[in-house]
């Protein structure tokens, strides 16, 4: 145990590392070498324990479902579901103010059910929704704006790639996680939609003034219809699987992935795509499983060099505070999530936050993990490295919209997950109740 | 010693390529041992026996397989707010002490995995339960030769980024 100065000294040089752009897998696990090194004395050790996480760490058959949940909503991304899902909803939506708008943000709710990741969502949307939004004299920064932030409640409905890390990392059930994330995600989707709905009512130039509710009409083909009952089974399947105990995380995601592939070949992707799925599913989640494999080398460090215990005392020191502790940890998902990406945030702070926040404060660690996702989602859509705000970016070619349009149009998003999280740490049931009932069910 | 270079590197990058495509072969071998699995359970009360244990190893192999190919498309996740505003001199020597920190780090990872696979494959090591036994050499010289494999398309990008030749 080496206490305050240790872990400084940790932190620093990691904090250097990854402002230095080296890749954070590669600086935390570096460091984690060296610095149990430093604490034996004897390279013997870290070279020992680096070999028994290499070939422990991730040799899970929970692991599994990181591949093949990411490969589930490849196929389902390049299948072109998320249109179908956009253009029923819109059908669906008529009359409403802002009905395009609401379209996104429902739609983004249902695709985000199949695929674990905001960047996928922002991709497919900004390409789906974009153009519809402009062709009816939506204001630009409300568009984009409200692509960027929908796009979020891809990692906080399940299933998603940052619950699974977390529930690796802290040792939780990822199938409670995932139930967990259920009711969050659905508030947040009703908090985006509520304020799409009032600006709208207050402001209805910024949505074209209605002109969307007079001049579209939405058909749908059959394949279309298909394509959206297809995803919306696919949905039932998983999560229902999990919910009602047929199937584990890894067998929902396994058994999701191949009717995703039946579902992509039914609604005509060539063999290629389906090819570049697969690579595209390797390309995200090898270095994902890298820093697992880091992630177990870091906690031994952390434990072995008390730097968690020296933490905790630091946060004893400022009064023990429940309210403060949390609020420190949401600024400094906040502020990291400005600069680095979700996976990597979570993997150098939650190892350190976890454990302070369940055994010291008593928090429920389901609500916990859900306020730290949306904090950290939060930071996704903040400048200066705002990760959907830049996939939105890349996706529309309009150029009029600038960085800075789509940081201003994202404002009202990234408050609300924030008021969300604040919600849930006055109300933690509503992360952990869902969980606690499939439990006694 | 360009000509020498593009050779290895052309090697090396088809070496990465065809693991690229065998890892993506596998997972959907995994997906299909999953779906057997539970349909069997499900359907006949008799899942497969050692389904877990395959799955559990295949993950640390596809994972392993497509290290390589991460690094060589220089995807590893990485914070770039300063590489961004870098100018070209600081780029190249943030992206060269990537590069050289990574070396370091699978060269660690293959040193740490050396003996443990030697020992493996003398003594025979196997593991696994009585009704599923399985060797663990596959796996250990797996981690080993794709450490090395990974350290050394580390090696080639830092030569490539030192003479600017494209990748």
């Amino acid at each position: 145990m080496l206490g305050f100065d240790f872990s400084f000294w940790i932190i620093i040089v990691l904090i250097s590392l990854i402002a230095l752009s080296v890749p954070v897998v590669i600086a935390l696990g570096l460091v984690s070498f060296f610095g149990l090194y430093f604490i034996t004395g004897n390279v013997n050790v870290p070279l020992s324990l680096l070999n028994n996480t290499a070939y422990g760490a991730i040799r899970d058959y929970i692991f599994a479902v990181i591949p093949l949940f990411v490969l589930m909503g490849e196929l389902i991304s390049r299948s072109g579901a998320a249109e179908d899902l956009y253009n029923l909803i819109n059908k669906s939506l008529k009359k409403i103010p802002a009905r395009l708008a609401l379209a996104t943000i429902f739609g983004n709710t249902v695709f985000g059910a199949v695929t674990g990741v905001s960047i996928a969502s922002a991709a497919a949307f900004s390409k789906i929704a974009y153009p519809q939004m402009v062709k009816f004299n939506y204001n630009k920064t409300v568009a984009v704006g409200c692509i960027a932030g929908s796009a979020c409640l891809g990692m906080i409905i399940p299933p998603s790639i940052l619950m699974i890390v977390w529930g690796v990392l802290t040792e939780q059930s990822i199938g409670k996680l995932f139930i967990a994330g259920i009711i969050p995600g659905i508030i947040l989707a009703l908090l985006f939609a509520i304020f799409c709905f009032v600006l709208a009512y207050f402001r209805p130039d910024l949505f074209g003034q209605g002109s969307e509710n007079q001049a579209l009409e939405v058909n749908l083909t059959k394949r279309q219809y298909w394509g959206a009952v297809g995803v919306s089974f696919l949905i039932v399947l998983v999560l229902g699987g999990i919910w009602f105990g047929f199937f584990t995380p890894t067998e929902a995601a396994g058994i999701g992935a191949l009717f995703a592939l039946i579902l992509a070949i039914l609604k005509g992707v060539s063999f290629k795509e389906i090819l570049d799925s697969v690579l595209e599913t390797g390309k995200i989640s090898a270095p994902i499983l890298l820093i697992l494999i880091c992630a177990q080398m870091y906690s031994r460090l952390l434990a072995m060099g008390g730097i968690t215990d020296a933490l905790t005392n630091v946060f004893t020191d400022i009064g023990g505070n429940k309210v403060l502790i949390l609020f420190i940890m949401v600024v400094v998902w906040f502020i990291l999530g400005m600069f680095i990406d979700s996976v990597s945030i979570i993997l150098l702070t939650v190892p350190i936050f976890a454990p302070i926040a369940n055994k010291f404060l008593g928090f429920d660690p389901l609500s916990f993990a859900i306020i730290g996702i949306l904090a950290i989602e939060a930071g996704l859509l903040t400048p200066p490295l705002g990760l959907c705000v830049y996939t939105v970016k890349g996706c529309v070619t309009d150029p009029e919209v600038t960085l800075g349009r789509i940081f201003y149009g994202s404002v009202p998003y990234w408050i609300l997950l924030i008021v969300l999280a604040a919600l849930i740490m006055m109300f933690p049931g509503l992360a952990s109740w869902l969980p606690a009932v499939m439990t006694k069910s | 010693m360009l000509i020498f270079f593009k050779k290895v590197d052309s090697f090396n990058d088809k070496i990465v390529q065809f693991f690229k495509y065998l890892a993506s072969f596998l997972l959907v071998i995994v997906g299909l041992l999953i779906l057997s699995d539970v349909v069997l359970r499900g359907a006949f009360n008799k899942p497969l026996i050692g389904v877990p244990e395959i799955i559990a190893n295949l993950v640390v192999i596809i994972a392993f397989f497509q290290f390589a190919y991460a690094v060589s498309i220089e995807s590893m996740l990485r914070s770039d707010f300063t590489i961004e505003k870098a100018g070209p001199r600081l780029k190249k020597f943030l992206d060269l002490l990537s590069c050289f920190l990574g070396l370091i780090f699978f060269v660690l990872l293959a040193t740490s995995s050396y003996s443990s696979m030697i020992k493996s494959f003398i003594s025979s090591e196997f593991e696994g339960h009585a009704s599923f036994r399985f060797p663990t050499l596959p796996l250990k010289a797996t981690i080993f030769l794709f450490s090395c494999l990974t350290a050394f398309t580390y090696l080639l990008l830092i030569v490539s980024k030192i003479f600017n030749l494209k990748k």
